[in-house]
């Protein structure tokens, strides 16, 4: 019994009704051919464990230093925090402040409202904010600039080689494969499926007096 | 193929979800599943676009005239602009990285700021690409927008990284600043274009 989705193309809008995708498949739009709905290969399970991955690797980078430089004899190496630090002290606070926010704070974050969502949904916990923050990852989605930063990074350790002697550290490894991970994990995970997971779920369970739900459509 | 909006339904740009508002399309409601907004259409789409668009233009003079980055030595303050730095790997033989830099940091921003000057141009009458192809346009600027980030990363890790006080330092300035507006004005110029709106524009036909 194949189920049937209705769907309106983001980019035509041409309704249609389509046969939801088996793993690994694609749904296209019959007007225009834009990818409409992708299945991914597996379940939840694995980018669950390939985000926690990236989370702990994430956090535990910043015990070891990210990079050793040597410029003009003086040798310095420094941590992911540390930079935010050094920039807090020595320029100007508003660089340090986003520095911090933007390479620390808000990956930290998606990472872990990711995981929220999805072992939520996976082990039918019911977490509070599920919906909330499934909607806001949904929102974030073309903000997502993993690839970017890691090309970024290759970039900035050539440009740095010209001006010093660089070691790289562990820090560093253990950043760039947490990256990886977080991007193998998002591969994972399409947020319609999540949606109608979602939606699944709560179904199963008795609605809430005073909220009701209401889906109209046509065929 | 009958299309959403004339069959008065509303589809959800968050989670998908196909509803028939009670009030009409272009009634206020709220998805019943993910609670966000219901348009038919991006809300003022054209406005939005135009105005990013113009803005980002605007703002890409002072990203290429004022210095992105300043690098100190010993003492000895090296401003480097975007161009300049491309110049610099050219002159060390390093094809690949200025290959790389100038990609991301003139041609993509150019190129995406000429597309959706065409796209917008071309729903007042004047384009002369298929429906299929402007769309596809679309798709692709959405797509590549955001390697016009590599640049603004950059000199971010860079600024982080390079810290030893009045040894060394790598600075931004004020050109990186509105580099980064004009990648994020873009972008957000790219994404709020509507691109149902060239389709609309094919059935009045």
């Amino acid at each position: 019994m194949e189920e049937r989705i209705l769907f309106a193309c983001p980019r035509c809008d041409a309704l249609q009704q389509v046969p939801e995708p088996k793993p690994d498949e694609v749904a296209l739009c019959a007007c225009c051919g834009a990818r409409l709905l992708r299945r991914p290969k597996g379940g939840l399970d694995r980018p669950i464990a390939l985000m926690s991955g990236a989370l702990i690797l994430f956090l535990v980078s910043n015990l070891f230093p990210l990079i050793s430089l040597k410029i003009g004899g003086v040798e310095l190496e420094t941590t992911l925090l540390g930079t935010s630090l050094a920039l807090w002290q020595h320029s100007s606070k508003v660089v340090a402040t986003v520095v911090f926010l933007v390479s620390f704070l808000v990956p930290v974050v998606i990472m872990g409202v990711t995981l929220h969502v999805l072992v939520s949904i996976r082990y039918r916990l019911f977490l509070p904010f599920t919906r909330r923050l499934l909607a806001f990852l949904s929102h974030l989605h073309p903000w997502e600039m993993g690839d970017v930063y890691i090309v970024s990074m290759l970039v900035a350790m050539v440009k740095l080689i010209n001006m010093a002697r660089v070691i790289v550290d562990d820090g560093f490894y253990a950043l760039s494969a947490a990256v990886v991970l977080a991007i193998a994990a998002r591969a994972g995970i399409e947020t319609w499926l999540l949606w109608r997971l979602l939606e699944r779920e709560e179904a199963t369970v008795a609605p809430i007096p005073g909220r009701r739900i209401r889906r109209e459509a046509t065929s | 193929m009958p299309r959403a909006r004339d069959l008065g339904l509303v589809s959800c740009h968050l989670c998908g979800l196909v509803v028939r508002p009670p009030g009409g399309v272009d009634s206020h409601v709220r998805c019943p599943r993910c609670g966000s907004g219901l348009h038919s259409r991006y809300p003022n789409s054209l406005s939005r676009t135009w105005a990013l668009l113009i803005a980002s233009i605007i703002l890409y003079i002072p990203a290429n005239v004022l210095p992105i980055m300043t690098t100190t030595v010993l003492g000895v303050e090296s401003p480097s602009t975007i161009l300049s730095g491309v110049v610099y790997f050219i002159e060390e033989r390093d094809w690949l990285v200025a290959t790389v830099i100038f990609t991301a940091s003139v041609v993509v921003p150019v190129l995406k700021m000429l597309s959706l000057l065409y796209l917008l141009l071309s729903l007042r009458g004047h384009g002369r690409l298929r429906t299929l192809h402007r769309a596809r346009l679309h798709k692709v600027t959405e797509l590549i927008g955001r390697w016009s980030m590599v640049d603004v990363f950059v000199i971010g890790i860079l600024t982080a990284l390079v810290q030893m006080g009045m040894l060394s330092s790598i600075e931004p300035g004020l050109g990186a600043l509105a580099f980064a507006a004009v990648v994020i004005l873009t972008m957000l110029a790219a994404e709020s274009f509507d691109p149902r709106l060239l389709w609309d524009q094919e059935c009045r036909q």
